[in-house]
C-alpha cells in the first residue's frame, strides 16, 4: 500500500510542488529556530553561588599597591561584610579563553583570577580540596582551583587535587575542585569547563564587595568617593550590583526568546492554516476518486489511512530536500555550532513537522472518510 | 471593468469566508513583520531625526600613524585641525564633541546616561525637536556656562512631568537644564546621536584628552573619500611628522554604512526577509491555485465567450492584490498594536532610555514599506496561479477539471 501511495504521490507531484516547497523552507526555518535555541540554552540545575547584595566596584589598571589599599578601605565601612578581588563574578559574564594541553591535544577551557576571599564571599561550595589562603602567597607554583565540569572531564575516576594541569600558558597545581557555577552569564564555563588562578599580582577588574543591607544611595556615594581615591579616576569604572547584571541578562534572554517564540509561532500558524486549508479543497475535489474507492470495497478506515500516508508521503519528500541542505550547513559548519546541535535540529525539526502535517491531516481526512460512495458517484 | 473586478473579488471572498480568512491572515502578519523589520534596518541606516544627514556623515573617531621609526601612536587633533579642515570645499560642516557619562542611582538601580560635549554647529548638523527651552548657542559656549540640554526620558526619569528648565543635573558637577528635546529611536547610534544630555564642549572634563572626535558634514556622499584623502594629507604636514618617512596613517571611524558593515547587514537582512515572505506566499500561492480551480466552470464560461487568456489572468491577479491590499492594511493596524511592545524589546537595558518613544516605529515611511511590500507580494503570490488558470482549456475547463 505505502508503495502505491508512494507512487500516487509522486504522480501529483506536480500539483503538490508548492506544499512540498513550503514544507523545505518551512523544516530549515524551524531547524534553525531550533538550533539557535539549544545552542544557547542557559544553565540548568542549582546556582551555586549566591550573590545577594554583593556589589560590583569596577576598576581600571592600576598598580597593585593602591589597589590593596581599595579592599582595605572598603573593608572599613561597618556596612561591609567582605571584599574579594576577581577579573569576574558569578552574573558577570566575560572569561578568558586558555588551551590546556591534553593527551597531546588542545583544549579550549576558561580561566578567571581571583584571590583568597571569593569563596566565601559568593558562597562558592568546595567539592574536594581546598579553596586559596593566606599561605597560597608564598606558593612555589602556580595555584588553581578547578571546577567539576573540568573535573570529570579531565580525572573521571579519581581525585584531582594535587595533580598539574599544563595550559599553553603555564602549568598549574590543582588544589581544590568547586562545584560548578551553573551560572547563566558563563554558559561556556559550564560546557568547556574553567578555573580560577590565584593571582595576588594581576591587575583585576573588580572588587566585588558584599554588603549587610542591599546597596542604598548613601553606601552607594561612599564606595564611589573610595573608588575614585584609590582606583583613579577613570569616566567609565561604574558600581553595580550584582543583582542588576543579572536582571539586564535575564531581560536579553526573555527579549531574544520572545522573538524567536514569535517568528516561529507566526510560521507554525501560517503553515497550519495553509495545510489544512489546501488538504480540505483538495479532498473535494476528489469525491469522485474517493467514492469509486468505497464502492469498490474500501472502507473508512482505509481512506482515512490513504489520505494521511499521503500527507506523510508528501512531508518526506520535502524532508528529504531539507535533510540534504541541512547537511551541507554541518558539513561545512556554517552555523559555527556543535555537529550534535545540528542533528538534534534537524530531527527535532522534522518529528514536529510530521507532528503537525498528521494533526493537520486528521479533520480533513476524516471528512474524506465519511463520504459516501452514493452521493460521490452521483455528482459525478 | 475594474469595479466588476473588484465587486468579483469582493463576492468571491465573502463566499469563502474561512480562506478569506487564512489568507488575510498569512498576509497581514507578513506584512507587519516585513514593515518592522525595514523600519528598523532603515532606523540603522537612514536618515531619521534627529540625524537627518546621516548618509552624508562622516563620524570621525580619531587619527592614529605609524612610521618604522616612530612606534604607534595616536595624533593629537585639536581644534585648528578642525578650523583648517572647515576651509577644505567638500567640508559643509563640522561638529566637534566629547563623550562622557553621568550615572545616577535610583531604587538600587544605578542609571548610566550618555552625554556628549558639543561645539554649537551640532544644531546645524542635527535636527532635535526642542518641546521646552533652547539649544545652548556659540556665546554659552565661549563664556562656559555649565548649560545642559537634555532628552524627554532623562527628564522623565529626573524630574517627572513637570517643567525641567532651570533644574540642575549630574551627580558632582551640576548643569544647568536650558533645554528639552523629543525622543527619538535611533538604533547604532554614533557620535553624539547617542547621548541623552548634551553639554557644551568647553566645560568638558572627560579624561579622553588626546581623542577629538568629530563628526564632518559633508557637501554630498561622493565626497566623503576626497574628506578622507584631505584628512591623511593634512595630518602628513602636521610639523611634527613632517620629516617622517614613510608614515601611515589611519583614520578609525568613518560612514554609518562602513563602520555597521552595510553589505553584512543587507545580507542578514535579506535571507531573513527571504523566510518570512516565502512561506506564507508559497501559502498564497496554494491557496490562490486551489481556490481558482474552483472557478473553472467560470473560467471555461468566460473563455467560451471570448475572453483571453491575458485578460482572465489579469482579473486574478487584480483579485488577489485586492485581497493582499486589505491585509496590507491590517498589517500596519497590527504593527501599530506591536510597536511599542517592541520598543521596549529593543530597549531592554534601558527602558528609561525609552520613555516616549513608544510608538516610533509607525511611521508615514513604515506604512509606505507595508502598503508597497503588499502589493509586491499580492502580484508575486497571484501570477503564478493565474497564469496556470489562464492557460486551462475552455472544454476541459467548463468540464470541472484542475489546471494541473
Amino acid at each position: 500500500m505505502i508503495k502505491h501511495i508512494f507512487i500516487l504521490t509522486w504522480n501529483k507531484r506536480k500539483q503538490h510542488i508548492f506544499l512540498i516547497i513550503e514544507l523545505f523552507f518551512f523544516f530549515l526555518a524551524i531547524s534553525f529556530l531550533v538550533f539557535i535555541s539549544i545552542s544557547s540554552k542557559l544553565a540548568s540545575g542549582p546556582k551555586n553561588f549566591n550573590i545577594d547584595n554583593v556589589v560590583d566596584i569596577q576598576i581600571p589598571y592600576q598598580a597593585d599597591s593602591t589597589i590593596k589599599l581599595l579592599r582595605e578601605s572598603v573593608m572599613q565601612m561597618t556596612e561591609v561584610s567582605g571584599a574579594s578581588f576577581s577579573n569576574t563574578g558569578p552574573s558577570i559574564g566575560y572569561f578568558d579563553a586558555v588551551d590546556v594541553i591534553w593527551n597531546g591535544k588542545n583544549i579550549e577551557i576558561y580561566r578567571s583570577f581571583s584571590d583568597e576571599y571569593l569563596k566565601d564571599l559568593v558562597s562558592l561550595k568546595l567539592r574536594e580540596g581546598k579553596w586559596f589562603d593566606n599561605t597560597s602567597i608564598n606558593a612555589s607554583k602556580k595555584l588553581i582551583v578547578i571546577n567539576g565540569i573540568l573535573q570529570e572531564k579531565f580525572f573521571p575516576n579519581g581525585n584531582a587535587v594535587g595533580k598539574t594541569l599544563t595550559t599553553s600558558l603555564d602549568k598549574y597545581l590543582i588544589i581544590g575542585v568547586i562545584e560548578d557555577l551553573n551560572d547563566d552569564a558563563g554558559k561556556s564555563t559550564t560546557v568547556n569547563g574553567s578555573f580560577y588562578e590565584f593571582s595576588p599580582k594581576v591587575s583585576y577588574a573588580h572588587l566585588l564587595v558584599k554588603l549587610k543591607v542591599p546597596l542604598n544611595e548613601k553606601i552607594y556615594k561612599q564606595l564611589q568617593r573610595k573608588q575614585k581615591e584609590y582606583g583613579g579616576s577613570y569616566e567609565y569604572s561604574e558600581i553595580i550590583s550584582i543583582a542588576q547584571y543579572r536582571e539586564s541578562r535575564e531581560k536579553q534572554n526573555s527579549s531574544f526568546f520572545s522573538f524567536i517564540l514569535l517568528i516561529s509561532s507566526f510560521l507554525i500558524v501560517n503553515i497550519v492554516l495553509g495545510l489544512y486549508s489546501i488538504l480540505y479543497q483538495t479532498i473535494n475535489r476528489r469525491k469522485s476518486e474517493i467514492g469509486i474507492r468505497r464502492a469498490a470495497g474500501a472502507t473508512s478506515g482505509a481512506i482515512y489511512k490513504q489520505i494521511i500516508f499521503e500527507v506523510l508521503c508528501l512531508t518526506t519528500f520535502a524532508l528529504i530536500f531539507g535533510v540534504a541542505v541541512g547537511y551541507q550547513f554541518l558539513l561545512f559548519n556554517t552555523l559555527q555550532g556543535e555537529p550534535a546541535d545540528y542533528v538534534i535540529s534537524m530531527v527535532v525539526a522534522a518529528l514536529f513537522i510530521y507532528l503537525l502535517v498528521t494533526l493537520c491531516a486528521l479533520y480533513p481526512a476524516y471528512l474524506a472518510a465519511k463520504i459516501h460512495p452514493a452521493d460521490a458517484l452521483h455528482d459525478e | 471593468m475594474l469595479r466588476n473586478y473588484i465587486k468579483i473579488a469582493f463576492k468571491v471572498m465573502l463566499r469563502q469566508k474561512f480562506f478569506t480568512g487564512v489568507s488575510l491572515f498569512g498576509i497581514s502578519f507578513t506584512i507587519m513583520i516585513f514593515s518592522i523589520t525595514t523600519v528598523i534596518f532603515d532606523l540603522g541606516y537612514g536618515d531619521n531625526a534627529p540625524a537627518v544627514n546621516r548618509s552624508r556623515t562622516l563620524y570621525l573617531d580619531g587619527i592614529s600613524m605609524e612610521s618604522p621609526t616612530v612606534p604607534y601612536a595616536r595624533v593629537n587633533i585639536g581644534d585648528d585641525f578642525y578650523k583648517k579642515l572647515r576651509d577644505s570645499r567638500d567640508v559643509e560642516n563640522i561638529c566637534i564633541y566629547k563623550a562622557g557619562n553621568i550615572r545616577s542611582f535610583k531604587n538600587g538601580k544605578v542609571i548610566i546616561f550618555n552625554v556628549s560635549y558639543t561645539d554649537e554647529e551640532l544644531w546645524h548638523i542635527y535636527n532635535y525637536t526642542f518641546l521646552e527651552g533652547r539649544p545652548y548657542n556659540k556665546r554659552d559656549i565661549i563664556t562656559g556656562k555649565r548649560y545642559a540640554v537634555i532628552s524627554e526620558s532623562t527628564k522623565k526619569y529626573y524630574f517627572g512631568n513637570g517643567s525641567a528648565i532651570g533644574k540642575y543635573i549630574g551627580d558632582e558637577k551640576k548643569f544647568q537644564i536650558i533645554g528639552v528635546v523629543k525622543n527619538k529611536v535611533i538604533l547604532y547610534a554614533n557620535g553624539p546621536e547617542v547621548a541623552n544630555i548634551l553639554i557644551p564642549y568647553s566645560i568638558s572634563t572627560t579624561s579622553y584628552a588626546s581623542s577629538n572626535p568629530a563628526i564632518i558634514l559633508a557637501k554630498s556622499n561622493k565626497v566623503i573619500p576626497d574628506i578622507k584623502d584631505e584628512l591623511v594629507r593634512m595630518t602628513k604636514r602636521i610639523d611634527q611628522y613632517k620629516s617622517l618617512k614613510d608614515i601611515r596613517i589611519r583614520l578609525s571611524g568613518g560612514t554609518v554604512f562602513e563602520m555597521r558593515d552595510f553589505g553584512y547587514a543587507i545580507l542578514g537582512l535579506s535571507i531573513f526577509l527571504f523566510f518570512i515572505v516565502v512561506i506564507p506566499a508559497l501559502n498564497l500561492i496554494g491557496l490562490n491555485v486551489n481556490r481558482i480551480s474552483e472557478r473553472s466552470s467560470e473560467i471555461g464560461i468566460r473563455k467560451a465567450f471570448g475572453a483571453s487568456s491575458s485578460v482572465l489572468a489579469g482579473q486574478f491577479i487584480i483579485e488577489n492584490i485586492i485581497i493582499t491590499f486589505i491585509g496590507g492594511i491590517l498589517g500596519v493596524i497590527l504593527t501599530f498594536v506591536v510597536s511599542s511592545a517592541l520598543v521596549r524589546m529593543i530597549f531592554y537595558n534601558s527602558p528609561e532610555s525609552a520613555d516616549g518613544v513608544y510608538s516610533a516605529l509607525i511611521s508615514w515611511k513604515s506604512v509606505l514599506y507595508s502598503i508597497l511590500s503588499a502589493l509586491f507580494f499580492g502580484l508575486v503570490s497571484g501570477v503564478i496561479p493565474a497564469w496556470r488558470m489562464s492557460r486551462l482549456h475552455a472544454i476541459k475547463a467548463l468540464k470541472g477539471g484542475s489546471a494541473s
